[in-house]
């Protein structure tokens, strides 16, 4: 507890795919009670994103804005993922070109970093839009590598050190794609909401049968 | 069935694959029946997998079942008709009870298409599970838009509405009346058939979750995809996303993750409160006093300085070096006869010191490179040298070894 309790203060996301243990024990109603006991002296308490069963991250929030110094703390935090959106948006698309489908990294989506870099390779544009991800500050590391791989490696590791990506395994080239992803698109969906930007949705085919009723 | 049987019929299949192609991929009017038909055809058209109508050949619905399941790769695989073979092992029932006043051969070969049709039903279902846990497997079927995947979800989870709802016909108390207590039926039709059918309500129920599930997820990834994509161009437009009215909700708290907390603080005094100040200073004064870390004692700084006095060392002479004397009267000897001295001769010679010829020539060489050091420390090299004589190098190794040592005097310019 006292592990995921200093993680929590310090700013971290808890999700199935960066740490399925301590997510499995956030989800024990007992052991998030606790959890929360703990937070409130600090003027924290236990925030997730999602509901019920599809709770997709959890992360410390505060217990209330009214305090001057955790409101500026948190139009900071507002700040940092506002610069933020941006860079992650353009190397969601960037992977989206590579894929040949629908791509959207929302938590629990893989990317590969050989596929990725394959891509990057082949055509020009690609290899463009990476060059063109350094003129953010957050990917303004690519600027000091050469070569397309070397790039490409500095921005999974900016990816993976701001929390977005973890890798699937030690020597794995795939990434997976965090519950903090899922933090960054609560954002976008924000934004999208006051700019009316989402156009109405795509009519579906009718989904009203064998949903689990019939048996 | 028979061994034969399928030999046959695999023979058959193969020498007429390219006419069962052209049978099964005609129109209506199937294909003209060849002036000569072999051997083959003639058996498919007797087993009725072809049809033979007014002088064309057609595809029976067994064929044509049999080769779109031998050609489908995805979950769409053809289906027997369950309420068919439900039918059929009504009537299969009704038989076996008929013969049992008849012949034993008989009665055997009404069971045996009992339990013919109730082994396609339980393969049929564990197919169908299977390739439905495969396409959950491989999370989100073939497709790589998530309008594809989806509509493959949901095209996945009505068949399985479908499957389950034509499993309900397989009542247990319709079966258990159809077996009339005979203990062949029931351990075909209870125990075998009814468990199976059982076990694959409960297995489509979770498939069904899982299905749901995934299309949930599907339904989510899409949303994003499209936020992402209309966000992203907002912003390419040039626009600004400005956060801060996100503080002005009434659940701002929920939306914004809480700083990092520093893990140090300051403390401030109540400054109002004398009696909470005297309290801290009086806490503070009970503390224990800090330790300190004692200064370190450089001994060259603080102490006094002392005068040393040098002590002058006993010298004593070192002993002779046992070569000396042998060396100077090889020396003697070089300066009598002006020709080369042979250290391993002279050791021969004399050999009364009791060591073997190899530790003086080893000892005599270690003495001559000492005569050689002081020499060039005075800037005078000796009129003599001591050359060594190799033994013949061995073809295998590159090891010199060193026979003997002569002593001789040195030619201008020679050096050790």
């Amino acid at each position: 507890m006292r592990a995921i309790l200093e993680d929590l203060i310090a700013g971290r996301f808890f999700c199935p795919y960066s740490s399925r243990e301590a997510y499995e024990q956030l989800r024990q109603p007992e052991f998030a009670a606790a959890i929360e006991a703990a937070l409130r002296p600090f003027g924290r308490a236990l925030a997730h994103l999602g509901e019920g069963d599809d709770v997709t991250a959890f992360f410390a929030r505060y217990v209330d804005l009214s305090d001057s110094g955790d409101r500026r703390e948190a139009m900071e935090e507002l700040k940092c993922i506002r610069d933020q959106i941006m860079p992650v948006l353009d190397f969601i698309h960037l992977c989206g070109r590579a894929g040949q489908g629908d791509v959207c990294l929302s938590p629990g989506e893989e990317v590969s970093f050989g596929g990725l870099l394959m891509h990057i390779d082949q055509f020009p544009v690609a290899r463009d839009q990476l060059r063109d991800l350094c003129v953010y500050p957050m990917f303004t590391r690519v600027k000091a590598v050469e070569g397309n791989k070397e790039k490409l490696a500095v921005v999974f590791k900016v990816l993976v050190d701001a929390g977005y990506l973890v890798r699937k395994g030690v020597e794995s080239s795939l990434y997976v794609a965090t519950g903090k992803m899922g933090y960054l698109y609560h954002m976008v969906s924000w934004i999208a909401d006051s700019q009316k930007l989402l156009p109405a949705e795509e009519p579906e085919a009718d989904s009203s049968q064998g949903t689990g009723e019939l048996l | 069935m028979k061994e034969e049987n399928w030999r046959d019929f695999g023979a058959h299949l193969v020498a007429n694959a390219a006419i069962i192609e052209d049978i099964c991929q005609a129109d209506e009017e199937g294909v003209p029946k060849p002036e000569k038909m072999t051997a083959g055809l003639s058996w498919l058209v007797s087993q009725r997998l072809i049809d033979d109508c007014d002088g064309s050949l057609h595809p029976s619905s067994m064929l044509l079942d049999l080769g779109s399941r031998i050609g489908a790769q995805r979950f769409e695989l053809s289906a027997p008709d369950l309420q068919e073979l439900l039918i059929r092992i009504e009537h299969g029932c009704a038989r076996f009870h008929s013969s049992k006043e008849g012949s034993p051969s008989e009665l055997d070969r009404e069971l045996q298409q009992v339990r013919l049709s109730v082994r396609q039903v339980v393969t049929h279902l564990r197919d169908e599970h299977r390739a439905a846990n495969d396409f959950i497997e491989a999370r989100y079927g073939y497709s790589s838009r998530f309008k594809d995947r989806l509509r493959d979800i949901d095209s996945a989870v009505k068949r399985l509405g479908r499957l389950s709802e034509k499993l309900m016909a397989f009542d247990r108390d319709t079966l258990s009346h159809w077996c009339r207590k005979d203990r062949s039926l029931r351990r075909l039709l209870l125990s075998s058939l009814y468990e199976s059918i059982d076990r694959c309500k409960t297995g489509i129920r979770d498939l069904i979750d899982r299905l749901n599930q995934l299309g949930t997820t599907m339904r989510q990834r899409n949303h994003y995809r499209r936020m992402a994509q209309s966000v992203f161009s907002w912003l390419q437009e040039g626009n600004n996303p400005d956060l801060d009215d996100i503080l002005e909700r009434v659940d701002a708290e929920n939306w914004i993750r809480a700083a990092r907390l520093p893990n140090s603080a300051y403390l401030f005094p109540p400054v109002e409160d004398e009696k909470a100040i005297q309290e801290m200073s009086a806490l503070i004064q009970a503390m224990p006093l800090p330790k300190v870390r004692k200064a370190f004692q450089d001994p060259l700084v603080s102490r006094e300085p002392v005068k040393v006095i040098l002590a002058e060392p006993e010298v004593e002479d070192a002993p002779e070096p046992f070569v000396e004397p042998h060396f100077h009267r090889m020396l003697a000897a070089l300066k009598r006869d002006l020709s080369p001295q042979s250290a391993l001769a002279y050791w021969d010679d004399i050999a009364d010191e009791g060591f073997r010829s190899a530790i003086w020539l080893y000892a005599l060489d270690a003495y001559y490179l000492t005569l050689l050091a002081d020499a060039a420390r005075v800037g005078k090299m000796p009129r003599f040298m001591l050359a060594p004589v190799l033994a013949p190098s061995h073809e295998g190794f590159d090891n010199k070894v060193v026979v003997d040592l002569v002593l001789r005097l040195r030619k201008n310019g020679e050096r050790s």
